[in-house]
């Protein structure tokens, strides 16, 4: 554990002390802010043209959790897996470049404690970008009200939405690392599981027109399908299985690259 | 050395060949496939063949590849545990509606519904790949078949199946959920959950759901496909899973026993006593009787009518409003406004009918029964009693005539009276003042086909029973002034973005600087 | 303390490591000799647990180094040829990092830190950034963390390199005040850095063990009669010439040194 600890801690403090993860930060905050005020714009226009044409109906069923922040939650989730393969490109592969990588095999520690310290560390800046998305419901919860005097910002779903985000980024993350423990190279490492993960994400464009079994395997396989569930407010116990078989096996692949160092 | 590149070369080469087979599995031709299996083969042996000796059982015998093999199979190993893992939880879906308002959740009418399937229901969804609605249906269906083990769903590309949609008699802008059980077949009014779990009650009950169509006084035949014919609404109702059959009450005077309404459809002559007394006993002991009856025909069935409270005017409702004639009717061809409150027309009331050639009914004062009107004629309209002269001399509104709104469809309901087998819980009554608007030339006018498949199922009590609200997010009010909106798209776009920048710019140069 | 037999590392067409046997006895410095790719550093990293042998085995305080790593690894300090430092790090943050993978207790931390930054002569720079330090900190950076949690074996391979000749000299007080109660096994091709430090010499020539000794008994057994001081370095020259070269490069050592 203090092992474990101690390389979470470095991890965060390079990845703090370079300009990587900001910028990172600041490309997701940026488009965000772009989405958040697409639809905040596109949410104004029809609340405007409902008072307009006075029609109660339409203004009782306007929801800006529904209108504005699942959709800016579903956008966020292409740039989540364009995000990751950097988050996670330097992890191994920086280690390997720098002939780091030495003194972590031949300290006290355990293949599966450094992978689970980097893992962490990962994890941790994947929570920061996350939190910058959930600055804008918070904004917005200043702004608005429920027609009954609730809470405008339905919180529960945006809970789940983050909850399926950073999901599907502990699954880019974990699939990224892994790929970062086969390469030297920080850019072969980030490509190839951005490649990877682009793959997951659209991979049902492949099937498009098809149907029965090979639509419902592409389905089945795709990262973004396993998100909607989530944006909704739902959590399904398929979609949660789907993004932690993948964070398992990427966790155990990267343990068993790592110890395969040992071997030869 | 210069072998052995080429060696390492082939196999990888092959290696690479043989794992990619599984992308071409998809193209479904085996030759690509076999041929890349072949080819693969082909250059592990070539690479085997190049190898130094003794390199081979060296590498297959050191560590590394005792190591190798076993993390190869542990991870194939946890790849099918977890594969497995991911089967289960699609095949058993669980999952939790954390919306505030429980938008995602079956109401208890459908969930109990579900349970108590007493058998098979498959649904088909008439839904392609580009349509809008695709994703919320499949996702209700889903829902829907978690609840369910006996509940099966299949999207159906309409472009794709021109077979099935034939068969099942989708339309454009008609009910595109079809239900089947057995041989039962129902359709759901609408894709939300009112509408496909009335489907599935309908699908799954029992009993007769036979319909006939007296003959013998001049009906038009209910199969013809001609103009005057009802071919289309007789396919309609078979699509909903009824039977269609003749009945001639003159070889036999008794409604047979299975069946589930008995419709009436626009005779020219009258009715014998013997065939009205057998309507009136089947009324009598619960029967369901749709009249759908044209101006000026004498038919007899007063007293049948009477029997309901209903009385037939004679007249012919003119309308001379311009609106009517703005949809294609003439004067004579009045657009009726259809009431929101009973469950024929519910869905019809912003639709409107049009019925050719309509006359106009009266209820009866005095009666234990009152009749309820569903579809009345416009304020202008009126009821001309000179029939004769109205298409030679044009119509005018004379003292005495009846005026808008006119019921020119009404139902009525009264218990079972007199000695018998029962038929039902109670007798009931569509009467419609015009007998030509399913046929064949009229059907697809407004609102029509609904009001006759909807007529139809209401007499043979397979209307929709449950009402069930869509549930859907509370609205939200957000008001921004132009000074909120610019403070919020300077803190988002600008302030933040920058600020995170300048975080990191500092860190960095501090850094640099140490 | 350290014991060797029959190691044996192949990479796929080069036999970096070739049947090599040696003892260590606790307490001992050993110099690690030979031209560039006779196997010193493979040997080295066989010895820390980074890479496997082929074939043999390595014991280290009596565990084996490929059974037991963790064990081996606990009591081990390692500076590689290349120092494993982090160029975005501050010593002092690196240096925390590796005390927390050698799992030294909390409470310790703080003072071996400064311990390892005075043995090492890093206290300057410790809050500057790696990357920015010159080659010579760098090493004495990647020397502390070697020496961090006082392991009892100390592996250093080549530790003097890209050090001017004062830090060469403190580097060198420093081994030798770790003699007695550290093992210490260090590489270098560097003679004179073996004739100061080390009490015995291992010679590796082609992945072999061409000799294992202490300083005299090399003498002894190369140069018979001859008398030798060992601030005069010239007689290491002949010897190692003699052992990797062959008698005919060792004559033109000697008659080299003798124009000297």
């Amino acid at each position: 554990m203090r092992a474990l600890l101690a390389i979470a801690r470095k991890e965060l403090t390079v990845a703090f002390a370079t300009p990587v993860a900001w910028v990172l930060f600041m490309v997701m905050a940026f488009f965000a802010a772009q989405f958040f005020n697409g639809g905040l714009d596109a949410y104004r226009f029809l609340s405007l043209r409902a008072s307009q044409l006075q029609s109660p109906e339409l203004l009782a069923h306007l929801n800006v959790t529904e209108r504005v922040l699942s959709p800016l939650f579903g956008s966020m989730g292409v740039f989540v897996i364009l995000v990751a393969p950097f988050l996670s490109m330097r992890l191994f592969a920086e280690e390997k470049r720098t002939r780091t990588f030495e003194l972590l095999l031949t300290a006290p520690v355990r293949p599966f404690e450094i992978v689970l310290g980097k893992y962490l560390a990962a994890l941790a800046l994947l929570l920061v970008a996350l939190l910058l998305v959930a600055l804008f419901p918070l904004l917005l919860s200043f702004y608005s009200g429920g027609l009954s005097g609730g809470a405008g910002v339905e919180w529960q779903t945006v809970g789940t939405a983050l909850l399926g985000l950073f999901l599907l980024g502990a699954m880019a993350l974990a699939v990224g690392m892994f790929v970062s423990a086969l390469t030297e190279s920080v850019i072969v490492a980030a490509l190839v599981s951005l490649l990877f993960l682009l793959g997951l994400w659209v991979v049902t464009i492949f099937t498009i027109g098809v149907e029965g079994p090979v639509r419902e395997l592409t389905g089945a396989l795709s990262a973004s399908e396993h998100l909607s569930a989530f944006l909704s407010g739902r959590i399904e116990a398929k979609d949660v299985v789907y993004y932690l078989s993948f964070v398992a096996l990427g966790l155990y692949l990267t343990d068993r690259a790592v110890e395969g160092h040992r071997w030869g | 050395m210069k072998k052995n590149v080429a060696s390492r070369v082939l196999g990888l080469l092959g290696l690479v060949l043989i794992l990619s087979t599984a992308v071409t599995l998809l193209f479904g031709q085996t030759t690509f496939v076999l041929g890349k299996l072949l080819l693969g083969a082909a250059g592990l042996a070539g690479s085997l063949a190049l190898s130094e000796p003794g390199g081979v059982r060296r590498f297959f015998s050191g560590r590394a590849a005792h190591f190798g093999f076993f993390t190869a199979l542990s991870g194939a190993l946890l790849a099918v545990v977890l594969g497995v893992a991911n089967y289960a939880a699609v095949k058993r879906p669980r999952t939790w509606d954390l919306t505030r308002d429980r938008v995602f959740t079956l109401s208890p009418d459908t969930v109990k519904t579900l349970r108590a399937l007493p058998r098979e229901v498959k649904v088909l969804a008439f839904y392609g790949a580009g349509d809008e609605a695709q994703p919320r249906v499949a996702d209700l269906l889903r829902r829907y078949a978690a609840e369910s083990p006996r509940l099966t769903w299949q999207l159906v590309d309409p472009y794709r199946s021109p077979e099935l949609v034939k068969k099942h008699a989708i339309v454009e802008g008609g009910p595109r959920l079809v239900l089947l059980s057995g041989t039962e077949e129902a359709k759901a009014k609408q894709p939300d959950e009112e509408g496909l779990t009335n489907a599935l009650l309908r699908v799954t009950r029992t009993g007769t759901r036979k319909i006939y169509f007296t003959t013998g006084h001049g009906e038009p035949d209910p199969r013809d496909a001609a103009e005057r014919g009802q071919a289309l609404a007789v396919r309609g109702l078979e699509g909903e899973g009824y039977e269609v059959a003749p009945l001639s009450l003159l070889a036999r005077p008794e409604v047979p026993a299975d069946a589930a309404a008995v419709l009436v459809a626009a005779p020219r002559k009258a009715f014998l006593a013997p065939e009205i007394a057998a309507l009136t006993a089947y009324a009598d002991r619960g029967g369901h009787l749709g009249l759908f009856l044209e101006p000026e025909a004498r038919t007899g069935l007063e007293p049948l009518l009477a029997a309901f409270g209903v009385e037939l005017d004679d007249d012919m409702v003119v309308d001379p409003s311009p609106v009517a004639q703005l949809f294609g009717g003439s004067p004579v061809t009045p657009i009726l406004q259809a009431s929101a409150a009973h469950p024929i027309t519910r869905e019809l009331a912003q639709t409107g009918l049009a019925f050719p050639t309509a006359r106009s009914l009266s209820a009866l004062a005095g009666k234990p029964v009152t009749p309820v009107p569903i579809a009345l004629s416009g304020k202008d309209a009126w009821g001309e009693t000179n029939i004769a002269d109205l298409f030679s001399k044009g119509a005018r509104y004379d003292q005495g005539e009846k005026v808008g709104p006119l019921p020119v469809a009404m139902v009525a309901t009264r218990p079972v009276s007199g000695e018998g087998e029962r038929r039902s819980s109670e007798a009931r009554l569509l009467v419609a003042g015009d007998g030509e608007f399913f046929s064949n030339q009229y059907l697809q006018l407004l609102g029509n086909y609904d009001f006759f498949l909807n007529g139809v199922s209401w007499l043979a009590e397979q209307e929709d029973r449950l009402t069930i609200r869509p549930r859907s997010r509370e609205g939200t009010r957000l008001f921004l002034s132009a000074a909120q909106v610019s403070t919020i798209k300077f803190l988002t776009i600008d302030a933040l973005p920058v600020a995170l920048l300048g975080l990191g710019l500092a860190a960095w140069l501090v850094r640099r600087s140490r | 303390m350290i014991e060797v037999e029959n190691l044996t590392k192949r990479y796929r067409d080069l036999v970096a490591v070739d049947g090599l046997t040696f003892q260590v006895a606790k307490g001992e410095v050993v110099g690690l000799l030979g031209p560039n790719g006779a196997g010193k550093s493979t040997t080295m990293r066989i010895l820390t647990g980074f890479l496997p042998a082929t074939s043999g085995t390595a014991r280290v305080a009596g565990f084996d180094v490929f059974e037991e790593p963790m064990e081996v690894k606990r009591r081990i300090g390692y500076l590689p040829e290349n120092p494993p430092v982090h160029p975005d790090l501050t010593p002092a943050e690196y240096l925390r990092y590796c005390a927390g993978l050698k799992r030294l207790p909390r409470k310790r931390v703080a003072d071996e830190i400064d311990r390892v930054a005075q043995q090492a002569r890093v206290e300057g720079v410790m809050d500057r950034v790696i990357g920015g330090l010159s080659k010579g900190y760098r090493q004495r950076v990647g020397l502390a963390q070697a020496l961090l949690g006082d392991p009892e074996v100390l592996i250093l391979d080549e530790p003097t390199v890209g050090l001017d000749p004062l830090q060469i000299r403190e580097v060198r007080e420093l081994v030798k005040s770790l003699a007695g109660r550290h093992t210490v096994v260090l590489s270098t091709h560097i003679l004179p850095e073996v004739a100061m430090t080390c009490q015995k010499v291992l010679v590796i020539h082609q992945g072999r063990l061409v000799d294992y000794d202490t300083l005299d008994g090399l003498i002894q057994k190369h140069l018979p009669g001859r008398k030798v001081t060992l601030d005069d370095i010239a007689f290491l020259e002949e010897i190692y010439a003699k052992l990797v070269q062959g008698p005919a490069a060792a004559q033109a050592a000697l008659s080299a040194g003798g124009a000297a």
